[in-house]
This record gives structure tokens, sequence and C-alpha cells, in this order.
């Protein structure tokens, strides 16, 4: 009897114990491999649009010479007048000169800052854009040097320039707002970074310029990249670089900002003339500076493997593309090779964010000239494209997307076009000096380059800053 | 002349003690002259009885008539007389009069005229040799005090002769007197009517004396004599009863001038009195007291009526009764004797928890050397920061200020209900006054030995031997989700996984006594109020209870009342969104958790990183290591989890590993309810506390299956401890390692400047922006020097839309954080702020991808340094800030707290809250048990078993017994019926004007006597020189004063000296067999049968007069009952 029963019992017990233990399993399993409902309230949130502000761009001005006048070494005089064009569908635009760190003697001579008011109650600020072209012809520094009139940032990134023989660099720092600014410099070179003095607590007033040689701070420095940060007032920086090799000027190139470090970066409308004389050049000690070649730059402390894809436009050549290793804290320049004459999109992607930009040389019969191509950030729907009256004006557009585009370009004073942009590939349009209205360019970005023989230049089409982009606020 | 005698028969029902009576008043030696049956509206066969026994007059009351007012008809029928041979004989349905019984009484009142009342002694119907009462009198402040109840009867009071008062059961009384007194007061109907009367007839002149050879068996139905009826509805109604009478007695007593006096006293006298009953677990009685003063105090003119009838009968002052009085010093007497006998009879149930012996002080010790050591880097500063720890407010009493509904202070401020954590810290914060902050870091401190002893403790609820409980309380010690709720700084976890055991402690007592049920209430509270995901699993833990607790449930239903009204006015808020699940949302500063699988949470880590596991061995390259060395850590612990049920005590294992599968699925819930916002991430329940409690019920289960191994428990034990102490060490160690988010702080959350200016202008306010993963930014407006812990409100955080406040602030930062054309001077003056502080961007979990956040950091800083109406104030540790000038100091409306925020509704809420946690917490104060309660007990089971058993609803059956101080009779009596005790102080006022005050006998029953230590003359202002309890003389009383024979009123003959050495005869034989028969202890050895540790032997208990009431005396009350614990009934195996 007893036996019986604690049979039973054993029995009994080992049964639970069994569907416990298949209990826990289903319970464990079930939870782990089941998808189950969520319940999840979304964060309360605004996205605000910030009120349109007054807009700015402050456009260079003439490209300047150092010790022009031989009484003072670091003293920079401007060199002839540079010719602008700027627009708006707004109001008026207003320009004012701001106070020039040269000796100019006329206000014409100053960077200009242009100034458009948002209209009361209107919720999108008006479209904006303006640029200058430069023809240099003086002794010692000629070239053809275009620039944007660009949007005051707080941060930039200049990928230009350089301080080895023969050749001048200048940054050039123009401050549009109502404080002071105060700039430091984060120079990087080939060899890494630069610590410099007198790189940081740079002053720029006001509603005035400041032109620091960049040789002062990082003397012989073939491949320099300038990180510019300010507090206070927030400035436009430009990069001004002119060669001359013996007594022949060799090109002088404005160039503005480039894209912030990103994984991503996309340089379009890199054109490439007469390769052929280049390759020739290629000789003696002037090996590489006038070759297609990248300047890249990996902030931070993570190499980057990085790809480089070079994509000729419609209609003018095929691309190229390779991988490789860049170092962190150092800058690299990457020959683009296996070109031809053309223009490119050059895409890099790359594992940890940097920034980049690329440099062509066009050689001509009796003059040559070099241009730096930046990298741009996406445009938005529509844009002011402003191109001053220069010679062999392009505008080019990139479309990363996997979808062919068609925007409609409009002259201020013409027909419309309608340019189709390939998917993954570019487009290009003459344009000529005039305003150009741009729609349906979300996503795309845009450059205008100018060619002659032997001259040129380009700009990036930048967006409006993304300080005035809408924000989500998650108020409590 | 020979004595002609009426007997008065009353019946309210029939039955076979109305059979019984009437054959009894046949059955009589001597024969009553006229029987005058008086049926009083009966249903049954009552009418039919008392007709079929040829009553000389049969009288039919179409109504329920009480005692007095029958008899009173039934004497109205009598020719009026003034013969003082006339005598009338009270009986009622149920009181059986032995056959000598008559004549021995008309042979006291024969030989001395002078006596115009005898009473017979009242013996138990069942029982003859158990004396029901015998003789009734009153303190000299006028309490009732029966001179005997609930006796065996030893012949030891038969030497009672004169005393105050008789019962009115079978009181043999002069009619002439009965005419002349005009009866019972009608206002009397049930309580002290015999008191009262002979009270009065002493006054009159006359003498009142006892019969002990006259025995009269009574029923208990309360019609006349004591109501024994064991139900509690009618207990409870007794003290009503009771007490009114008293009540209206000392108003008819008092002298006149007093009268005012009295009737003012009458209802703060019952509040106080409430709080006392209270104290003493009687939460059922404080109707009746209520009731009884309201119904005193509201009386019309019974009072005056009964006051006139004195006057007019009254001859002779109230000295004449003094010497009759019970003194004090006796009463206090026979308490002490009545808790002697209560301490020994219950010697043997009470089981010593044996703390230091059976390793708890160990264990503790331990716990709290490991706390030390892994938090010592946290003391520092007082206070902490990091993860969701800020500070508390400076100030305790604004820690109580935000309890209950009211301004809620975070960022913008609105007008909602309270956290109930935030009583929680209120408590808290309250234990370091000085500085509140500080007792965060004291919790951190002594989480683990607090933990560690809450554990022990609840493993001693399932085990005896030492090695298991210390086994179960460092398992649930070191659990992983402990340590990381301590280093990932969640405080309310850290709380809730230290109440949870101690919740279980008290909660598998609740049954037991009203301080168990309500110490567990408390611990609800404070556990939902902690971890409010908990709630679901809790309620069903709440319902099971109920459904096993049978006849207990009022203990266990009153359980989730502190926690309703702490969480009632956050429900009923949620409830009014919609938000229904938002009441779950982890309290405190919302935190993001990772998405951890369901297989992390069952290995008891809810962190998705395996508790730095993962960090620790990324090394091996091996992606599957740390999993898998994890798994093996923890595997001891859930074998012997599942091998409970293979084993012994499958039931309770069953249980334990149900609560661990609560827990389980809580976890696995919480992780998908995300319903709280952090900035701009949602972010789901902590389901760490979830684990707690899945960590609970599998160490439960452990230590059941290891006390089922017996011996060999020891090894698997061990291994279980090390592999567990083990697996928690990675994240043991992170607070000296540095890695944890908990670090200690100065309690400064915001920028010098800014706790500088709050310091002269608390409502100074910052505009906190604070960039998001997602790019977007949190904007926030903190007043003065900062967020606190306090302010916290899961109604803010919980939030699904945007107000239109929160809408202005958003466009205000928005714009501020960006290029733009908004002028910010109005909106910023408006709202109060002088500063604007941007915070380093928010990280995600993985911290890894900043940038986003990075570019919204540089865009509002540039934005912010552009700003004309801005002054850039630097880069602090907090981030950098701007300065705005408003112009004025002065506080705007949007800044300030409205003075009447939350109106009436706060003063409701509060006064709601305060009295049901108030309330809760006087009964959760262990007192002692009531001496008179428990000789009462004794007495009632020393009755007879037949009739409790009978006498309790059936349900009660499940409860075989082990149940050490409760049995059948404790249950029914103890809690309802609760003998009120008596304002001594306020009569004493008129002390001179005498003892005139009033006399009571709670007479008919002490079956409610309930202690009378704690009398309330403390809180009342007297000239009292000595503050003297009332006491209820209970069976163990010694003989009260016997007044010979003179006449009344006369100066008092030496009392006689009580008999001291009464034995204690309230447990007299037939009570040894309690019904308890298996002890805890039995029930221990035969379960956990190992033979490991030897069991101490029950410790005598010192006789003392007051028992303490410490934390020892609490831990004493562990009865080790392993079957009752766990409510499985018994798998004896």
């Amino acid at each position: 009897m007893a036996d019986k029963r604690g049979l039973a019992r054993i029995g009994a017990r080992a049964l639970g114990g069994i569907v416990g233990a298949g209990v826990a399993v289903v319970a464990i399993a079930g939870a782990t491999l089941l998808p189950l409902p969520d319940f999840a309230i979304g964060a309360p949130a605004k996205t605000v649009r910030p009120i349109a502000a007054d807009q700015q761009r402050v456009c260079p001005g003439p490209v300047l010479a150092l010790a022009a006048d031989a009484g003072s070494a670091t003293q920079a005089s401007p060199i002839g007048q540079a010719n602008s064009m700027y627009g708006t569908d707004g109001p008026d635009v207003q320009v004012r000169s701001l106070k020039p760190d040269s000796d100019a003697d006329s206000r014409s001579q100053a960077p200009q800052a242009l100034t458009v008011s948002t209209p009361e109650g209107s919720s999108t600020p008006p479209l904006f854009a303006g640029a200058q072209i430069q023809a240099a012809t003086s002794d010692d520094l000629a070239g053809l040097a275009a620039s944007a009139c660009a949007e005051p940032a707080a941060d930039t990134w200049l990928v230009a320039g350089s301080t080895s023989l023969g050749q001048t660099s200048l940054v050039l720092l123009a401050n549009p707002t109502s404080v002071d600014a105060t700039v430091s410099l984060g120079i990087y070179t080939e060899t890494g970074e630069v610590s410099a003095p007198g790189a940081a607590g740079i002053t720029v007033p006001a509603g005035g310029q400041k032109v620091v040689p960049l040789a002062g701070l990082a003397p012989a420095a073939s491949a320099p990249v300038v990180h510019v940060q300010t507090t206070g007032g927030e400035v436009v920086a430009t990069m001004q670089q002119s060669f001359e090799q013996g007594i022949q000027p060799q090109g002088v190139e404005l160039t503005g900002g480039t894209g912030a470090p990103s994984r991503q970066q996309i340089i379009s409308g890199m054109t490439i003339a007469n390769l052929a004389a280049v390759t020739a050049a290629e000789s003696g000690e002037s090996v590489g500076v006038e070759f297609p070649a990248l300047r890249i730059f990996v902030p931070g402390t993570t190499d980057a493997d990085i790809t480089v894809g070079v994509v000729g436009e419609e209609g003018t050549a095929a691309g190229t593309s390779h991988a490789q290793t860049v170092k962190a804290g150092n800058v690299a320049e990457i020959p683009l090779t296996d070109l031809k004459d053309g223009s490119y999109t050059v895409t890099v992607n790359s594992s940890v964010p940097v920034v980049a930009a690329a440099r062509t040389t066009s050689i001509g019969a009796s003059k040559r000239d070099f241009a730096w191509f930046v990298s741009s950030a996406p445009l938005g729907d529509s844009l002011l494209a402003a191109v001053p009256g220069g010679p062999g004006g392009v505008l080019h557009l990139a479309n990363p997307d996997e979808k062919d585009r068609t925007v409609t370009i409009t002259p201020d004073d013409g027909k419309a076009t309608k340019l189709v942009v390939p998917a993954e590939g570019a487009a290009h349009l003459a344009v000529s000096g005039t305003r150009y209205t741009i729609d349906g360019a979300e996503g795309l970005r845009g450059s205008v380059s100018f060619a002659a023989d032997g001259a040129s230049s380009t700009f990036a089409l930048a967006p409006p800053g993304p300080l005035a982009a809408p924000i989500e606020v998650y108020p409590r | 002349m020979y004595p002609r005698v009426t007997a008065i028969v009353v019946a309210h029902s029939g039955g076979p003690r109305l059979q019984r009576t009437l054959d009894a008043l046949a059955a009589q030696t001597r024969k009553p002259d006229a029987v005058i049956a008086v049926d009083c509206a009966t249903t049954d066969d009552a009418a039919r009885l008392l007709a079929a026994s040829g009553p000389t007059q049969l009288l039919s009351i179409p109504e329920k008539l009480p005692f007095g007012a029958a008899v009173a008809a039934a004497v109205r029928v009598l020719p009026p007389t003034t013969s003082s041979d006339e005598l009338i004989w009270l009986l009622a349905h149920d009181t059986a009069p032995e056959p000598e019984a008559l004549a021995a009484l008309l042979a006291a009142l024969e030989v001395s005229p002078s006596v115009a009342v005898v009473g017979p002694k009242l013996v138990d119907a069942e029982d003859p040799a158990f004396i029901r009462e015998f003789g009734e009198a009153m303190t000299p402040f006028g309490a009732a005090v029966p001179l005997v109840e609930n006796e065996l009867d030893q012949a030891q009071h038969d030497g009672l002769s004169d005393v105050l008062a008789v019962s009115s059961a079978g009181m043999l009384v002069r009619q002439t007197l009965w005419e002349a007194l005009d009866g019972f007061d009608p206002a009397l109907p049930t309580a002290d009517d015999g008191l009262d009367f002979c009270t009065r007839a002493r006054l009159a002149g006359y003498r009142v004396t006892l019969v002990a050879q006259a025995r009269v068996a009574i029923g208990g139905d309360g019609l006349a004599g004591p109501n024994l009826s064991p139900k509690w509805r009618v207990r409870r109604r007794l003290v009503k009863e009771r007490r009114a009478a008293q009540l209206h007695r000392r108003m008819v007593y008092a002298p006149g001038w007093a009268v005012p006096f009295h009737w003012l006293s009458l209802v703060p006298l019952a509040i106080l009195r409430s709080l006392v009953r209270l104290l003493r677990k009687e939460p059922g009685s404080i109707g009746g007291e209520l009731a009884a003063a309201f119904r005193v105090a509201f009386s019309g003119m019974a009072v005056g009526n009964a006051r006139r009838r004195l006057a007019k009968s009254r001859t002779v002052t109230w000295a004449a009764v003094a010497p009759l009085r019970i003194p004090f010093a006796e009463v206090r007497r026979a308490r002490a004797l009545k808790r002697e006998a209560a301490l020994v009879s219950q010697q043997g149930e009470k089981q010593d928890l044996d703390f230091f012996g059976t390793g708890g002080g160990w264990t503790v010790l331990v716990a709290l050397v490991a706390g030390a050591l892994l938090f010592y880097p946290l003391v520092g500063n007082g206070a902490l920061a990091g993860g969701g720890l800020l500070p508390l407010d400076t100030s305790v009493g604004q820690l109580w200020a935000n309890l209950g509904y009211g301004w809620r202070d975070v960022s913008l401020g609105f007008t909602g209900a309270a956290d109930p954590f935030s009583a929680v810290l209120a408590v808290l914060g309250s234990l370091t006054f000085w500085q509140p902050s500080l007792s965060l870091v004291v919790l951190y401190i002594v989480a683990l030995p607090l933990t560690a002893l809450g554990a022990w403790l609840a493993a001693a609820r399932l085990t005896a031997r030492t090695m298991l409980r210390v086994f179960g309380a460092l398992v649930y010690t070191f659990a992983p989700t402990l340590f990381l709720a301590m280093q990932d700084g969640r405080p309310s976890a850290v709380l809730a996984h230290l109440l949870l055991p101690w919740l279980f402690f008290a909660g598998l007592a609740a049954r037991r006594s009203w301080a168990a049920s309500a110490t567990t209430a408390l611990l609800a509270a404070a556990t939902a109020a902690c971890a409010p995901i908990l709630l679901p699993a809790l309620v069903i833990a709440w319902i099971a209870a109920i459904v096993f607790a049978g006849r207990r449930a009022a203990r266990i239903a009153f359980i989730p009342l502190p926690t309703i009204v702490l969480f009632a006015p956050l429900v009923w808020q949620q409830g009014a969104r919609g938000a229904w699940l938002s009441i779950l949302a982890d309290p405190g500063v919302p935190l993001g958790s990772r998405q951890t699988p369901a297989w992390q949470l069952a290995l008891g880590f809810p962190d998705g990183m395996l508790g730095g596991w993962h960090d620790l061995l990324e090394a091996t390259g091996f992606a599957h290591a740390p999993t898998i060395l994890v798994a093996i850590l923890l595997a001891p612990l859930g074998i012997l989890a599942l091998l409970a049920l293979f084993l012994r005590g499958t039931v309770r294992a069953v249980m334990a590993l149900l609560v661990a599968l609560a827990g389980f699925v809580t976890a696995v819930g919480a992780l998908h309810l995300q319903v709280a916002a952090a900035g701009g991430t949602v972010v789901p329940i902590w389901p760490g506390t979830a684990v707690s409690l899945y960590w609970l019920g599998m160490t439960g289960a452990a230590v059941l299956a290891l006390s089922a191994l017996g011996r060999a428990a020891v090894y698997p034990a061990w291994v279980a401890i090390v592999a567990i102490g083990v697996a928690a060490a990675p994240v043991a160690i992170m607070t000296d390692r540095g890695t944890a988010e908990v670090v200690e702080s100065d309690g400064r959350t915001m920028p010098a400047v800014v706790t500088a200016k709050a310091s002269t202008q608390p409502r100074t306010g910052t505009l906190l922006i604070t960039p998001q993963p997602d790019g977007g930014i949190a904007a926030e407006v903190v007043r003065g020097s900062g967020a606190t812990l306090d302010d916290q409100s899961t109604l803010a955080s919980t939030r699904r839309t945007v107000t239109g406040e929160q809408s202005e602030l958003a466009t205000l930062a928005g714009n501020l954080a960006s290029r733009s054309g908004y002028d910010a001077t109005k909106e910023l003056t408006d709202l109060g702020v002088d500063f604007v502080l941007l915070a380093p961007s928010a990280r995600t979990l993985d911290g890894n991808d900043t940038g986003t956040a990075d570019a919204t950091q540089s865009r509002a800083t540039v934005a912010l340094d552009a700003n004309p109406v801005l002054a850039g104030v630097g880069t602090t540790a907090n981030g950098r800030l701007w300065a705005f000038a408003r112009g004025t100091d002065a506080v705007p409306s949007a800044a300030a707290i409205p003075a009447d925020a939350g109106g009436i509704w706060r003063i409701l809420v509060l006064l709601v809250q305060g009295i049901v946690v108030g309330v809760t917490l006087l009964m959760s104060i262990p007192t002692t048990r009531s001496a008179d309660r428990v000789a009462e007990l004794n007495a009632r089971r020393a009755q007879g078993k037949g009739r409790d058993v009978v006498a309790v609803e059936p349900d009660d059956k499940p409860e075989p017994t082990a149940e050490g101080d409760e049995t059948i009779a404790d249950e029914s009596v103890a809690e309802y019926d609760a003998e009120p005790e008596d304002e001594a102080v306020v009569e004493s006022a008129d002390e001179d004007e005498a003892r005139a005050a009033e006399p009571e006998p709670d007479a008919e029953l002490q079956a409610g006597a309930e202690d009378a230590s704690v009398p309330e003359n403390a809180a009342v202002p007297a000239d009292i020189a000595e503050p003297e309890p009332e006491p209820e003389p209970g069976p163990a009383e010694a003989a009260p004063p016997a007044v010979p024979p003179t006449i009344p009123a006369v100066a008092p003959v030496p009392l006689a000296p009580h008999a001291d050495q009464v034995p204690l005869v309230g447990r007299p034989p037939v009570a040894v067999a309690l019904p308890a028969p298996v002890t805890a202890d039995e029930a221990v050895a035969s379960e956990a049968s190992a033979e490991d540790e030897p069991r101490l032997p029950t410790r005598p208990v010192p006789i003392v007069e007051e028992q303490p009431t410490t934390l020892e005396d609490g831990l004493e009350e562990t009865i080790i009952r392993p079957r009752r614990a766990t409510d499985d009934g018994g798998d004896r195996g």
C-alpha cells in the first residue's frame, strides 16, 4: 500500500517536474523567438521651422597680393576687381562693403556682404545666391579665380592651398556679423597637425576682414587642410592660393569651404582640360603639382578605408575608381589617374568621416591655371544659381540617387531648359553670366566651372546653411 | 410572609434552548408562584412551546423588545404591590436555572430584608462547571467590570456575596423595588442593564448579593446576560452597544455641572480611542466607537429621563457604592495575571527566529562588507549623479509637500498627481533630514545588507536550516539585476529589489495578524511605488492570497488599500488621458534600456550586455563566449529551482516558480511597453525590477529544493552561491573600476553661476537645451538650482502630446538653436528665463555615433553665440551657458508656482492618503497582545470545541490549526469585539464629586475584552495624578471585594483581601486541547527532514508585564511553518 502511494507520489512529482520544465522552456523560447507586439508612444515633439532670418552672403573680393608694396611684407594688397553676380527672388539685396584687411583704395576692392531680409510673415526664406569671378592678370599673379559668395559659418573646412616653393596661400576671413569673431585655425598637413601658436585666437572684427598668410603658420606644407572654427560671430573663410614659378605666374584660385566631415563626399563637376599637356609638363621638379589629384583628410583618430569613384559626366568621359587606406590625422593627396579630358563627379566613400577636394590644372598655350573643386552638400528643391560673367561657364549637376532626375533651369532672361540628370551620374549645361533658377534639384550636388585656354576656376553651389533648417524639438 | 415569586420568561426565539429553560423552570424544587411568558414576536416554535408550558399568563408582543422592556411589559400585568414579598424572577429563553436555583435565591432574599436584588451564578449551558459570569462591578471611573467571567468553577468564588451588581439574567428582584426604580433604563437595551439597575438599587439603599448555590445555565444569546456569540458581526455590534451604554451611564451618573463637559468630550474622545484601537489592531471596532459616541451625543431625552429616574430613587450618596468598585490596583493585577496566563497558553506556538543562531548576523555582515567595498567610491560629497540619480530637494518639508496632488515643478510645471514614488523619497529623505540627498548615498551602501536581511527573513519562512537561509539571502542579494540597477543609477529599481523579500516576508504572515497585514500593505505600497510594472504581478498574488485566506480574507483584502490611495490620483489622471499603460511607467528620471532578448532576462541580466561579460570576453573573439559562460554560471540556480518540482514540497515549489514565471513574463512585457520619453528617445520600462521578482521566485524554489535534498544540500548550495557571485562580479565592480554610470557628486546639477543666482532667486529659470541623437533638441525649463529626483513626474515623462505651452517653449528653443529672425526677448522674459544652457549631447545607449547630435550641438552653439540678446558666459561642466538679462528680478507668472495649485483636490488627496497610510502605519506598529483577549480565548477554547465549531462559518475549516496564536475563536472574536476602554481621565475630572461618576459593567461580555493596557489617559489633560487603565478583569481575576452584608451606604467594611493566588483558571485543563496539534516546529522538522542543524528548543518566554514590542519581538513572531506559508495546505508528501 505504502509503496503504491509512494510510487504514485513520485510519479506525480516527476510529471509535475517535467511539466514545470516544459513550461520554463516554452516561456523562455517563446519570449525569445516569438515576435511580441510592442506598445510604444511617440516622443511628443514639434518640428520648429526657425523664423527666417536675414540671409547673408559674403563675396571674398578681389584676389590679394602679399607685399605688393615693398614697404611691408605682410600687407596684402588687392589686385584689380572681382566681377560679381548676385540675386534673389525676394526683396532687394543690400550690399555693403566689409572693412578690408588690405590697403584697398576703393570700397569695391573690399569683401562684399550681401543681405536679403525675409519679408514679414514669410515662412520660407527667399532664394538668394551670389558669386564672383576675377581674371587676374598682374605680373606675378594671374589666372581665373571664381568663388561663391558664401554664407558665414562657425565651422569651415578649407581643403586647398599650399606653402611649398612658389606657392602662396592666404586664408581670408570675413566677418559680416555684428559681433567680433574669434577664429582658431586647425592646420593639418601631410605630416600631421601643425601646432602654430598664432593659429588660435585670431580676432576678426565685426564687419571686417582678416587675412592670414598660411606660410606664417605652416611653412613648406605642400598639402595643408585648414579647419576654421569661430566663436562669437561667424565668418566666411576662403583660401586664396597662387602659384608662381620663377617669375611666371602659374595661376590663382579662391576656394571656399568644402563639405563638413562625412562618410560620403561628392565633388561635382571636376573638369580636366588638356591632360596631354599636363602629362607632358610632368617632369623635373614640378612633379605632381599639375596632375589631377584628390586631397583628403581624416579628422579623428581612426584610419579611413576609402573608395574613390570618378564618374564621367554624360557625354564626356568614362570614369575610374580605386580604394585605399588613408591615415588618420594626415593629409593625403591621391593622384587621379587613368582619366581623360572631361568633367567628372568624384565620390569618396569612407569608413569614417573625411573631408576632400580635388585639384586640376589647365595648361594653355601661353598660360596655365589651376582650380580646386570642393565637395558640397545636397541641394534643396529649388535654388538660385548666380553665374558671374566668365569664360566657358558650365553648370554641373550630379545625381547620387538611383533614379534619373529632371531639373528645370530657368535663366533670368531666357527660356527654361529641362536637364535630365541620370541616376548615379551627372549632367551639365553651358551657362553664361546671369542668374538661373533651378527647380527639382532636391538631393543633387551642383557646381559651376569656368574654363578657357589656360584658365580654369570653379565654385560649388551650396544650399542654405543647416543653421536655419527645421529642427525637431522635444519640449518637456 | 410567604414570598410570592413571579417568573418572567422573555423569549426572542424558541428551539431547544427555550425548551430547556421551560423544562428547568418546571423542574424547580421551589416552583415560582406564577409564570409570565413574554413572546416577543418570535417566528419559530417559541409561541407553541411557551403555551405548552402552561404559563400563568402568556403575553404576545408584536415586536422584539429588549429584555428590560419586555420584563416591564410583563410587570405591568401584575397588580401593583407594596409588599416586599412580591418577587419577580427575570429569565430569558436561553437561561435555564438548575433545580435548586430559585430556592437558593429566595433563601438569600428571605434572610435579609435589606437585600433587594439577588443574582445567580451564570454557568455555561454546555459545561456547568464553567462560570460564564458571576457578579458585576465598576472601576472607580465607572467602567463596567465583570467580577468573574469565563472561569472553571472550583468553588473559588462561592464566598462572594455583596456586590455592586448582578447580571440581568436570572436576577431575582423585589417587585416594589422594580417599580420604585422604574425598571431597567430603556436607554440600555442590551448592555449594562443589570449593572445600572443594581447601581440604582444600591443608591436607593438596598443591597445586591450573589448566590453561588443558585446556578443558571446561560446560552449566551445576549438577550439577558453575556452575549457569547462568536460571530464577528455580533461582536462588532456589541462593541458599539457596550460603549454606548458606558457613555450613557457616564452622562447619567455624572454630577450635573459635569454633563456638558462630558457631552463635549464624546466625539473627540471617540476619535482618540479609535486611534488606540488601531494601535491595538482592532480596526473593526472603530465604527462602533464612533457610532456609540454619536448615538449618546444625540440621544435626545434618554439621558435626561435616566437622570431624573436616578435622582428620584436615590436615597444614599455615591460614597455608599464606592467600596464596591474595583480599585485600579486590582484591575492592574488582574490584567497581569491574565497576560501571564496568556503567555503560558501561547508557549510552544511561537518559534524563535533565532536570527543570530542561524547565520543571519553573518549574512548581513557579509553583505554589509560587500556593499561597503563595492560602493565606497560613492561616499564623499553626499550626493550621487549619473543615470537616473539626481539630488533630492534640500528641504525635507519640500519632499513631503511634493506628495499627493498639486504643482509638479517639472519644466513649465503643471498641476497633477504626484508619483507614489515621491512618498518613498520623502520617507527616505527624512531619514537623513539634515541632508536629504545623503540618503541615496546611504541607500547605496546599505542596499546589500538590507536586501540580505530581507532575503534571509523571507528564506526563514521556508526553512530553518542555517545553510539554506544563508543561501537564499546571498543568492538574492548578489542578483545581477540589483547591481545593474545600482550601477545604472536606478534608485527606484534598487529599492524595489530591496523591498521585495521584505514584502514576501511580511506577506506570508499577513493572514496571521493585523500588524503583519498592515506592514505588508505598507511594503506593497512602497514596492508598487518603486516599480509600478510589478502591479499586475502583485495583484495576481493578492488575488491568490485572498482565495487561500479563507475567512481571514479581511486582512488580506485590506492590503492593497494604501497602494490604491497612493496611486488613485495618478491612475485617475492617466485614465483621463486614456493612457492606462502609462501607470506602469518607471518613476524618476526616464532612462533608456536596451532591448534584451528574453533568454538573457531568464539568466537574470536585464541590460542586454550580460552585465559586463560581453565587454570582458570580447577579446576572446568568440561571439558566444559570454553567453555560454554566464549560462554555465547560472545553471546551478536554474537546475536547483527546477529540481524543486521533483522533490518533496512540490506545491510550494510550484508557488515559488509561479512567482518566478510572473516575474519573467513581466520583464518580457516591460521591454515591450515603451510609454515614457527621455527627450527624443522613447524608453521601455526597465525590466530589472521584474527580474528581481523572477530572481526571488527562483531563489525560493532553489531553497525548497535544497531543503528537500537534506544534508547533501550543502555542496550544490555553495556551488550556486559561488557561481552567482562570479556571474555578478563584472557588474558589481563597475563602481570600483569607474565604469559605472553612477558617480559621487556634490549635488550640483547646474553651473555655479546658475546655482549662485538661484540661492537668491529660487525661481530663476534656465532653458536647458540638449541635442538628441536624432538631431533634434530636448528643451526644458529648469527652475532654481536644478531638477531634483522628487520633482520628477511620470505624468510628464509619459505625455504623448505637446501642450500649448510646450509648443511655445519648443518654438523658443528651436529658434534659439537655429539661425533665426525670432526675437526671443519677450518669450524669455515671460518665461522668467535667465540662462540658456546647452547641455552635452544626449548619448544613445551604444554611445558610438554622436555625429548627428554633435552637428546639432554645434549648430545650436553657433546660433546661441550669434544671438544678440544672449551673453555668453562660457563653458561649464554642465555645458555651455549663456545669460539673458531680463532686466528685472520679479518672478513672472509663468515661473511662479500658483498658490492654489491643486485647490481642494490637493487637500482631499492629502487627507485621504494621510489617513489611510497613517491608519495602516498605526496598525503596523507591533503591540502587545492583549492579555484580556488571550485569556478570553483560552476560556473560549476551554468551553469546548463543539460550540465554536458550529458557531463559525464553514469556510474556516481549511485552517486546520497550526496557526499559533490564532484559533477560530480568536479569529472570530479578537478582531471585532474589542472591549472599549474607559476614558478614565475624563471621568476623573469629577472625581471628588464621586465615584458618583459611573460604574458600568460591560457585563454581559468580556468576550470581547480587549487589552486595556493602553488607556488614552495620556492624551487627555487632567488633574489625575495617575492614569489608570480601566481593565476588564478576566478570568484569572482574583476574587472581587466582598462587602459584608451590612446596610449599604455605611462605611465600608474592609475589603476581603484579593485572592492573589487564584490559579490559572483561565486555562483550565480542557484548554490544553488546543486545536493546534502540529506546531510549526514539528512541521518543519518533518518537512525539512534533515537533521541538519538541531532545532532550538522552544525558549520559555519570560513572563513580563509589558511584552517588548521590538523588532526582535516581531521576528520572534516568525513561525516557521512552511506549509502554511505558501498556502499549499500540506503536501505532506
